[in-house]
Order: structure tokens, then C-alpha cells, then sequence
């Protein structure tokens, strides 16, 4: 791909805005960044010397601020020449749930979103994710559109309404959750696959309003834990399967989540 | 892989280099070829000293700082204040904190930061041990989170604050002049002394 004449009339440089997803050290003073842009998709590149305390790049390439960036093409590795902040997300840094749920979703666009590719949908689900984070809003909820969100921007979006065994419509009452057929089944088909678990009928009314874009009207409404948990498991599952391997964020996260109550910090 | 023209030894040499952290290939195979023109007796002091120093130092049970005693130097030093504690990720992080002059307490080094895309949570990272250490010592007054400026530092931070609010002790995080983004061990004398010693409550 990199020797084609296409590719040598690309312009050298160009300028997209993302959010950092990831990044680790990379040689003396180096980071390796993973961005998720608005007109590339999933962005891999080099921030030389951002660890230096005295950096220009350093601050404006943390995890979770929506930033503006120049990139340089390079052989191996894009090369970031310049970062500037659009919005910091202060408030999300400052609890640990909220960058624990953050690297959750980012961990989730690292794995489902393809490189150098653009994907608008794929980014907006972050930047309203992340958004909402900042805005206060109920991280659980967020999560679960955002989960959803990503499948349905890669392209894994669970079938809802008709049955993935033998095609029929979906009634209510009886249904199950096929993961690896892709969505949901029918009663009779349930009751004959092993590997099709029981799907209640608000989790389905959920999942659809979700996938119908009315999300955000499920922060207003009390649904109980068990039905959140219903969904919690759904769609982590879903994730699992369609990703083929554990989501490291979200095993921390549940932990601390299931385990201790989340209050501000002692003093 | 394309075949290679250079010896299987060289090549081993090669690797083992490269996975050093801050060395690319080309500056594996220069190391490689700097060993190779050297003397035998340089080429056996230098393997003699990886294997020294993997058989002779280890971890402080105290503050798991690198050492070849235990506890370590620093640990065992009587004119060190024991009413406070020091937490940093890296060893190194201790180096650059002592050279500034202006701590003389403890350190506790986590070996880490909770970074959940990389699946490194507290269970990972040495807090556990700290929150032991601050239940059973009597006079620690004081524990200075001094983890990185940056968004895993943060996050460590705050899970430590949490852990150890149950003790009363009071709990701290260097003063702002050390840059967002920035690693610790990067940060200059002037610039870390004058963090610690404005340090405010968290
Ligand atoms: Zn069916
Ligand atoms: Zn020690």
C-alpha cells in the first residue's frame, strides 16, 4: 500500500481532530499514540519527546481531550507535528469511575474501529460518550449506548427484530439472545439452541430504543437493577464475542464497580 | 521474515538488544557490533554485570524500592522521617525525588500506575502493600502521592486517596509547576523540589 502512486499524491501532512484512546512509552522520551479521528478512523502515531516535562506536545495528547492535530505521513508511523485542546474534559479526570468507564469505551473503538478509515458515526459515539461523561450524566447508562453504539458503527449491530434461527418476525414474551448468531431468536428456536440465553421483554424494548437512536431518553427513567444488569450482560457479552478476547478496562471496572461504593475521596 | 546473511549468535545478540527499552533495531545491531570488535574481557565484565545485578538486588520489603539490602538504604536510614510517605511509580522516580533536597521522608514505590486499557489495575500495582503499611505503622502522618502528572497518575492517585482515607491520615498530591503529560523522572531539580514542598491536600 505505501508504494502506489495513489498513496505518493496523498499530501504529506494533514490535519484531523480525535481523541486520544491510548498510548504508551515508546523509546527514550517518545509516546506511541492511538487517536481515534474524525476523518482517519483509528489513528497510530508517534509524539516525539511528549514526555519531556518541558514538551509542547506533552499536555495537549492526554487520554480523553478532544484535540486538534497535524500529522506528518511517515514509512512506518504518522509522526504528530502539532496538538492543540479543543476541550479538556476536566471534570471526567477528576473521578477515577469516569476514566475507568472512559478507557472502557476506548479500549471498545481501539479494538472495533479500522485503521486509517473514516468513520464519523464511530467517532461521534465517543465524543457523546465522553461528553456525557463530562456533562455528569449517569456513566451506566452512557455505557450501554455507547457499547451498543460502537457495534452498530463497526458494522456488529444485533438483529432485534427478526429471529436469527429461522427468520421470523419477534413477538414478545419467550425470546432469546443468540451472540453468535448475531441477535435475537424466537421462543421455538430458543428452546432449541443451548447457546441461546433468555432475553426479557423490557430488555429487548431497551436494546431497540437504543438502536432507534432514543437512548438518551432512558436517563430519565428508573430501571431497575436487575433489568440493567440484564442489559449490562447482553451487550458485554456481545462485545466479548464480536472482539474475541477479554476487554481488560471492563474487568477492572466491574470489579471496582461490584465491590466498593463510589464516593468522593477522604481527606 | 526474510532470510538472514548474518549469524545465528549475532542475530541472538541483535534481539536481546532490542528489547531494551528506547532501542530500535539499528541501534540493537550497532550495540551488537560494538561487542563484537570489543575484547573478551569487556564482553564478559558487561554479562557478568546483567547477571550481577539480576542475583543481587531486589525489592525493599518495606518500600519496594530496588536494593541490594533488607530494607533498603533509605528505609534503614534513622535520620530519615519516618511520619511520612512518599508514593511514586517508578524507582527512578525516587532518584529524581531525593536529588531535589527537600524530602526527607520515606518513599513507597508501586511499580506502576492503574492503566485499564493495558489492564493494570490496583491489583497489579504495589497499593495494596502501601495501605498495609500505613495500617500497621503508628507514627506515618503523612502519604505524598507523587505518582505522574498525567491521566493513569491521576487515577492512581484518587484510588489510593480512597484506600487510605479510613486511617485519618492526611493524604496530599504535589503542587501544580509539574506539567499535565509529563513523566516525573523527566521534571528538573528546582521544578520537583518546589511541587513537593507546595503540595496540597487531596
Ligand atoms: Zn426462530
Ligand atoms: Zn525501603
Amino acid at each position: 500500500m505505501s508504494n502506489t502512486g495513489e498513496s505518493r499524491q496523498r499530501s504529506r501532512v494533514y490535519r484531523c481532530e480525535g481523541i486520544v484512546i491510548r498510548r504508551r512509552d515508546f523509546g527514550e522520551a517518545d509516546r506511541l499514540v492511538t487517536v481515534l479521528t474524525d476523518d482517519h478512523g483509528k489513528v497510530r502515531a508517534l509524539a516525539k519527546g511528549s514526555r519531556r516535562t518541558k514538551s509542547r506536545l506533552g499536555g495537549h495528547l492526554e487520554p480523553y481531550a478532544r484535540v486538534r492535530l497535524m500529522l506528518a505521513r511517515g514509512r512506518n508511523l504518522d509522526i504528530i507535528t502539532s496538538a492543540q485542546v479543543l476541550e479538556p474534559m476536566t471534570h471526567l479526570r477528576r473521578e477515577e469511575r469516569s476514566i475507568l468507564y472512559a478507557s472502557h469505551w476506548s479500549e471498545i473503538a481501539d479494538q472495533l474501529m479500522a485503521e486509517s478509515e473514516q468513520n464519523r458515526f464511530g467517532y461521534g459515539v465517543l465524543v457523546r460518550a465522553l461528553t456525557s461523561l463530562e456533562l455528569g450524566r449517569d456513566p451506566v447508562i452512557t455505557s450501554r449506548i455507547c457499547e451498543w453504539e460502537f457495534l452498530a458503527a463497526s458494522g456488529f449491530q444485533p438483529e432485534l427484530f427478526q429471529c436469527t434461527g429461522c427468520g421470523r418476525q419477534i413477538e414478545p414474551g419467550g425470546n432469546g439472545m443468540h451472540i453468535e448468531a448475531g441477535g435475537v431468536v424466537c421462543p421455538q428456536c430458543h428452546a432449541l439452541d443451548p447457546l441461546s440465553r433468555a432475553i426479557s421483554n423490557d430488555a429487548l424494548r431497551v436494546l431497540r430504543a437504543i438502536g432507534r437512536g432514543d437512548g438518551g431518553l432512558l436517563y430519565d427513567r428508573q430501571l431497575n437493577d436487575d433489568l440493567l444488569k440484564e442489559i449490562e450482560q447482553l451487550l458485554i457479552g456481545y462485545l466479548r464475542s464480536v472482539i474475541e478476547r477479554d476487554l481488560q478496562a471492563w474487568q477492572i471496572l466491574s470489579s471496582l464497580e461490584d465491590g466498593t461504593t463510589w464516593g468522593t475521596p477522604g481527606h | 521474515m526474510k532470510t538472514s546473511i548474518t549469524a545465528e549468535p549475532v542475530n541472538r545478540l541483535i534481539n536481546e538488544f532490542s528489547r531494551l527499552p528506547g532501542i530500535g533495531p539499528k541501534s540493537a545491531a550497532r550495540l551488537a557490533y560494538f561487542i563484537l570488535r570489543g575484547g573478551e574481557h569487556e564482553a564478559r565484565s558487561l554479562a557478568e554485570a546483567i547477571v550481577d545485578v539480576k542475583e543481587r538486588i531486589g525489592l525493599c520489603s518495606e518500600c519496594f524500592n530496588l536494593s541490594e539490602r533488607d530494607p533498603c538504604p533509605i528505609c534503614s536510614d534513622p535520620e530519615r522521617d519516618r511520619s511520612l510517605i512518599c508514593v511514586v511509580e517508578e524507582p527512578l522516580d525516587v532518584i529524581a525525588l531525593d536529588r531535589t533536597n527537600e524530602y526527607s521522608g520515606l518513599y513507597h514505590v508501586l511499580h506502576g500506575a492503574i492503566s485499564p486499557v493495558d489492564g493494570v489495575g490496583p491489583d497489579q500495582i504495589r497499593v495494596h502493600e502501601l495501605v498495609e503499611r500505613v495500617r500497621s505503622a503508628e507514627k506515618i502522618e503523612e502519604v505524598i502521592l507523587a505518582t505522574n502528572p498525567n491521566i493513569e497518575g491521576d487515577a492512581t492517585a484518587m484510588y489510593i486517596a480512597r484506600q487510605l482515607a479510613q486511617f485519618g491520615v492526611k493524604v496530599t498530591r504535589p503542587a501544580s509547576g509539574l506539567p499535565v503529560g509529563g513523566d516525573l523522572e523527566y521534571a528538573d531539580e528546582v521544578t520537583l523540589g518546589r511541587a513537593l514542598s507546595g503540595r496540597r491536600a487531596l
